[in-house]
């Protein structure tokens, strides 16, 4: 099932960095989207959950876009810098690279629209939706210092992993009761 | 402050409130590498008393409270349990019932650290079966052995046997908001 999101980059201006090793970086990772070159001057890779930012440095004639795998934002153009908002989703991967929805997004540009180098990434920060007590308890949407609860939403985590007796040297772990399966 | 996590996974993370919170709208944070989420509000009251009654203890449309004998036996229809064994109560037996959210003890135990020692609920206690209150209750505190886990020992009063009799508490004088039922024999 796919889980949609959402970001915002700011596209700004930076200065021109090492546009070339950068395609090869990302090339790798998608091997379905091209490079092309010329437009695209500057990278700032995103790290730590923010959003990330490049300059186009695009003509009045060019525009640029924001793409996970093969799909891309509404075309967003001049003047810079503007902020281009990114629709994603957890796409199944085929013939491009596997992506991974809680990591990071993708962003690239190109000109004319339709060739795109993958430019950047965009960490995925985590997102609440909601939080209740245990769901085995009554699932109440209020809570009270020392009681169990569930907090929903996306990205709340990188992988998945629940504590036992071997963190703590083999003792006992604090836990909750479960139930029978 | 920081809440004890139990599991983490992309969509749901299960942890334990800390003491100290204070009651009212609170903020809550969820922080990872990758960033800190946007302040969720949640309300925090002092007791949010709740027993446990998962989903695979829905049987039709009652709801059974996990209550089980002193063997690990649950209380409820036999067979009504998948992957436990389950008989009805007698008047008389001893059942032991589950929670949280039920407030201070005394003496005081810390969330997030194994509960060491009997202890008792801080605020008044009450069990009723089919409206009728459970005159013994043999004890009411926190799980030694666990954390945030609450645990009633409760003799079953004389009430008619059915399959699903009403059960009903009250916390300092208020009502649970579940609706839920034993299997009581006679």
């Amino acid at each position: 099932m796919a889980t949609v999101s959402s970001a915002v980059i700011q596209l700004r201006s930076f200065p021109k960095t090492d546009r070339d090793s950068v395609h090869r970086k990302y090339s790798r990772l998608d091997p379905g989207i091209p490079g092309r070159l010329s437009r695209q001057r500057q990278r700032r890779s995103v790290a730590g959950g923010h959003a990330g930012a490049f300059s186009p440095n695009i003509a009045g004639t060019s525009s640029v876009q924001a793409c996970v795998q093969t799909v891309c934002s509404s075309t967003a153009g001049p003047p810079s810098p503007f902020s281009l908002t990114v629709q994603f989703s957890e796409a199944p991967s085929s013939g491009g690279f596997s992506f991974d929805y809680t990591d990071i997004a993708f962003f690239g540009a190109g000109s004319p629209v339709g060739s795109y180098i993958l430019f950047g990434q965009l960490a995925q920060g985590p997102q609440i939706s909601g939080v209740v007590s245990a769901s085995a308890f009554g699932e109440f949407s209020a809570i009270s210092p020392g009681s169990w609860i569930e907090i929903y939403g996306t990205n709340l985590a990188v992988g998945t992993r629940t504590w036992g007796s071997s963190d703590f040297n083999g003792v006992t772990r604090p836990s909750r009761w479960a139930a029978p399966a | 402050m920081p809440a004890y996590v139990d599991s983490i996974s992309p969509l749901q993370v299960n942890a334990l409130v800390p003491s100290g919170v204070s009651t009212g709208p609170q903020p809550l944070i969820v922080s990872t590498a990758a960033g800190a989420s946007a302040l969720f509000t949640v309300t925090v009251n002092a007791t949010e008393p709740g027993l446990l009654a998962p989903g695979n203890f829905k049987i039709g449309e009652t709801q059974y409270v996990v209550a089980q004998f002193p063997d690990g036996t649950y209380v409820a229809p036999p067979g009504a349990i998948s992957g436990g064994t389950s008989n009805v109560a007698q008047p008389g037996d001893t059942i032991v019932i589950y929670g949280i959210g039920f407030g201070s003890v005394n003496p005081s135990m810390p969330p997030g650290q194994l509960v060491s020692q009997p202890n008792t609920l801080a605020l008044p206690f009450t069990i009723s079966f089919g409206g009728v209150a459970a005159t013994s209750i043999a004890y009411d505190g926190l799980a030694p052995g666990y954390t945030g886990l609450y645990q009633f020992d409760v003799v079953v009063p004389l009430v008619p046997a059915g399959n699903a009799v009403p059960l009903t508490f009250t916390l300092n004088g208020t009502g649970g908001a579940q609706t839920l039922a034993p299997a009581i024999g006679n």
